[in-house]
């Protein structure tokens, strides 16, 4: 039977079974050939052809809204494209007047004089005056803008006062002593909004209000995976960006992130895992960056709810008891193992300390049997889920020496939060970028690094010399502070992380990174040539 | 002489039975599509209310006092009764209001019909490839048999194992990262670029397709090899029917109702399954926004995730059952 009907079926196929088959294989070839065409560019080609640069990015750009002053730093990679800031930080980590033409700081560096831009429109019509510069840093102590984390009362470049001098000339007034004021005002923090957004914030959920060399274009924005600007050719910095489109897509998966830059889909993509660099090395470029710092931040400095944390000597033995070469070998190639909270390309690094607090068990030991604490310690660390591979990594260093790191499973986030108060370490990557001494007394010694606001003189001392002085004594002082950072045991480093951007070198020049800080100046983006 | 059942002797019988027969079952089906709208819309409001989270601790995220979460959640109207919210929430519904998300403010109903296509698109088109390629490659596993239909039952089975995120990142390597024939991410809108659609959807497509064509070979497979062994096929040859009428005429029209229940399903599966997809090919479709919702515990756009799901899903199981009533007569007597 089987036989039969087989042998019939070779015989009596009717054509419009064949037709249909020669037919879905032709239209498959087809279109698979009108993909190709262009070697490894794939299906979309450059980008770059129509002048859209497509930029992916490991994160959403605006997860909150268009509201730049909810962001850190690093959103400005996207928000450049929408809004002004007062500064900008250029390539070579200069930082460079952008809706300021002029400014002066008076010799105690307390005070800094702003002459603001003519001709500047934002989105919503409105011009650029000192009234809306001074309406924006009025702002600062709103608690959710992370933008003003440094600015708000009570924080190291602590803003107390903003008055408008004339129309185009603004004075602010700073709590102490700045070693560079426009530092403060520069990329997300020097961000401004339009009246309309200033005076209801809530707008700017869905509607930029900036005064950007692009507008938004909504129609071909799907939030949380495309958002697409468009050039505005009245915006005062429209010839200061040489592309008409910019789309931005986010690609929160390492590997599809790294595909699309080496498949030709995205001019740049950032940031790159460090699982996916070998791949886009092979096939396009790539630039990096240090700068961030990830490690233990000694939170119970006090010992309040951990006594033997109250002994420098105990958090020192945290220092020498971390093997940081094992840990950046195995698990983060291509980073840089480092004893010290500044980045290698910050001013203040201080080669010598990697040396000096390198790992060393056997010292671990001593320091924790000086302590008083010969059988060990215990631990606690909060996390949300699974612990960190690095925080796992570092566990099972630490309980060589008797440290004993015990993970404490949190369920919900209000308990991770809670834990910065109670726990005697947290961990994480901590963005130090380019202004080391603006990041210790905003988060390390006036942040929520020290919640319990311990004081510590060296510490005082250095960073108050820091932002108060200039040139080789600024140097010296800040060399001064991330020695004394270390010897205290205040932040336990691991390693430096390098960020990674890719780009396709056929369709763009190659990206610049704002200085040290971990994101790209995309206004420096060209047409490869 | 053996009598044909009906499923193989042609299209509907214009009758008036028929006719009611088939209002009544359309009838029947509407309503049951409804109260499983409506069911899945009160479940998951339920569910959200049922959690730990409120909208006001969401808006106001975790810095905010318990004094402000409060307040806020009064002003969204969070403390309402739970049957009042429900009720305006339905209501709300039926004008295609979905509400405004907590974290953004964004308006959900125009954020979800962005992504529907996209989503529908890779579902869609994933199930019509695997129903022909399904098909061909069942029917001629049935019909030619010997050791070409043990090959293409084995291969159904080992495609079957293979878990879809491997084929696509297996796809994306070997098709668009070393052959550079499609790219690896991204989605084109049709309006935009109808071509450049089809490009950004081939590989997602080709993706599901080797699990979906695996499932309906299998079916098809099964299906043809009953047909092929009834009665009534027997007496259609001793009729003198041509071979191939009575294989892609009769036989296959009696398979084709397991085979349409399967691509049914397929497409629910699919069009629920795509957040892993949609992730790997950066598609900006409903797995996305269902996942960012769900990460960010936006209350709103989750409940509108579920419900425009839902209702697709429901939409197509009310086609799917009305195509099956119409190919099998006993389906709508029941």
């Amino acid at each position: 039977m089987n036989r039969f009907t087989t042998r019939t079926s070779r015989q009596t196929r009717p054509a419009t079974v064949r037709i249909g088959a020669a037919v879905l294989a032709t239209a498959t070839a087809a279109t698979l050939a009108a993909c190709g065409g262009n070697g490894g560019g794939g299906g979309g080609g450059s980008q770059s052809a129509d002048g859209t640069l497509t930029i992916a990015f490991d994160a959403d750009a605006a997860p909150t809204g268009y509201d730049p002053l909810l962001y850190s730093q690093r959103q400005f990679e996207f928000f450049a494209s929408l809004y002004d800031s007062l500064f900008v930080t250029q390539p070579d980590g200069s930082v460079e007047p952008s809706l300021v033409t002029e400014f002066s700081n008076n010799p105690e560096n307390t005070q800094t004089t702003l002459i603001l831009r003519e001709g500047v429109t934002f989105t919503d019509g409105s011009p650029l005056d000192a009234e809306v510069v001074k309406a924006n840093l009025d702002r600062r102590s709103d608690p959710d803008l992370e933008a003003y984390g440094s600015l708000a009362p009570g924080q190291a470049s602590e803003i107390t006062d903003v008055t408008v001098q004339d129309p185009r000339t603004v004075v602010i007034t700073w709590a102490q002593p700045q070693a560079t004021p426009e530092q403060n005002l520069a990329d997300t923090t020097g961000v401004i909004v339009g009246p309309t957004g200033v005076a209801d914030p809530s707008s700017l959920e869905t509607t930029p209000d900036g005064s950007g060399a692009y507008v938004l274009d909504e129609d071909a924005t799907t939030r949380a995976s495309t958002y697409t600007v468009v050039k505005n050719d009245d915006a005062w910095a429209a010839d200061e960006w040489v592309w008409d489109t910019i789309e931005y897509d986010v690609i929160t998966d390492p590997q599809s992130l790294a595909n699309a830059v080496v498949s030709g889909q995205a001019d740049i993509a950032t940031q790159l895992d460090p699982t996916t660099i070998d791949l886009v090395q092979s096939r396009q470029s790539t630039v990096d960056v240090g700068g961030t710092i990830v490690g233990f931040p000694v939170i119970d400095k006090l010992g309040s709810s951990n006594p033997a944390f109250g002994s420098e000597q105990v958090r020192q033995a945290l220092l020498f008891a971390t093997d940081r070469e094992s840990l950046v070998s195995d698990l983060h190639d291509g980073s840089r193992p480092t004893s010290q909270f500044f980045p290698e390309d910050a001013p203040g690094f201080d080669p010598a300390l990697d040396e000096e607090f390198a790992y060393d068990p056997d010292r671990a030991r001593e320091l924790l049997t000086e302590a008083g604490y010969p059988d060990g310690i215990d631990v606690d660390l909060t996390v949300l889920g699974q612990p960190d591979e690095d925080a796992v990594a570092v566990q099972s260093q630490w309980a060589e020496v008797g440290i004993r790191l015990n993970f404490v499973t949190a369920t919900s986030t209000d308990q991770v939060f809670a834990a910065v108060r109670t726990d005697p370490v947290i961990f994480g990557p901590f963005s130090v970028g380019s202004n080391p001494a603006g990041f210790v007394a905003g988060v390390l010694y006036g942040g929520f690094m020290n919640m319990q606001q311990a004081q510590e003189p060296d510490i005082q001392s250095a960073l108050g010399a820091a932002l108060g002085a200039t040139g080789d004594a600024q140097q010296q002082a800040l060399t001064d502070l991330n020695r004394a950072i270390t010897e205290h045991g205040w932040f336990i480093p691991v390693y430096e992380d390098v960020t990674y951007a890719g780009y396709n070198a056929d369709s763009v020049s190659e990206p610049a990174f704002a200085g040290t800080n971990n994101y790209l100046v995309l206004s420096a983006v060209q047409p490869a040539s | 002489m053996a009598a044909v059942p009906a499923a193989a002797t042609g299209p509907l019988l214009d009758t008036p039975d028929t006719r009611t027969q088939m209002l009544a079952y359309v009838a029947r089906r509407l309503a049951l599509a409804v109260g499983t709208l409506l069911a899945a819309v009160l479940i998951t409001f339920l569910l959200v209310h049922a959690s730990d989270s409120s909208p006001g601790a969401v808006r106001l995220g975790p810095g905010a006092t318990a004094e402000a979460v409060a307040a806020e959640n009064e002003a969204l109207g969070w403390n309402r009764p739970l049957y009042a919210q429900f009720l305006d929430y339905v209501g709300a519904l039926f004008r295609g209001d979905l509400g405004t998300s907590l974290i953004d403010g964004r308006d959900i109903a125009a954020d979800l019909a962005d992504r529907l296509p996209v989503t529908a698109s890779i579902a869609f088109l994933a199930t019509l490839l695997s129903g022909v390629v399904g098909v061909l490659l069942g029917v001629t596993a049935a019909v030619r048999g010997g050791r070409l239909g043990k090959g293409i039952t084995t291969g159904s089975g080992v495609a079957l194992s293979l878990p879809a995120f491997w084929v696509g990142i297996l796809l994306v390597y070997l098709i668009s990262l070393q052959l550079g024939w499609l790219p690896a991410t991204g989605y084109v809108d049709f309006s935009a670029d109808p071509a450049a659609w089809l490009q950004s959807l081939l590989l997602p497509v080709l993706t599901l397709t080797v699990g979906g064509a695996a499932i309906v070979a299998r079916t098809a497979n099964a299906g043809m090899r009953e047909a092929l062994a009834q009665e009534h096929v027997r007496t259609l040859r001793a009729m003198g029917t041509p071979p191939w009428r009575i294989r892609y005429v009769h036989a296959l029209r009696y398979a084709s109702v397991p085979v349409v229940s399967t691509l049914g399903i397929q497409f629910i599966a699919l069009f629920g399954g795509s957040v892993i997809i949609e992730n790997l090919f950066a598609l900006p479709g409903l797995g996305q926004a269902s996942q960012a919702a769900a990460t960010a515990s936006d209350f709103p756009a989750l409940v509108g995730v579920v419900v425009v799901a839902t209702a697709v899903v429901v939409v197509i199981n009310l086609l799917l059952d009305l195509l099956v009533a119409a190919l099998d007569p006993k389906v709508r007597a029941a």
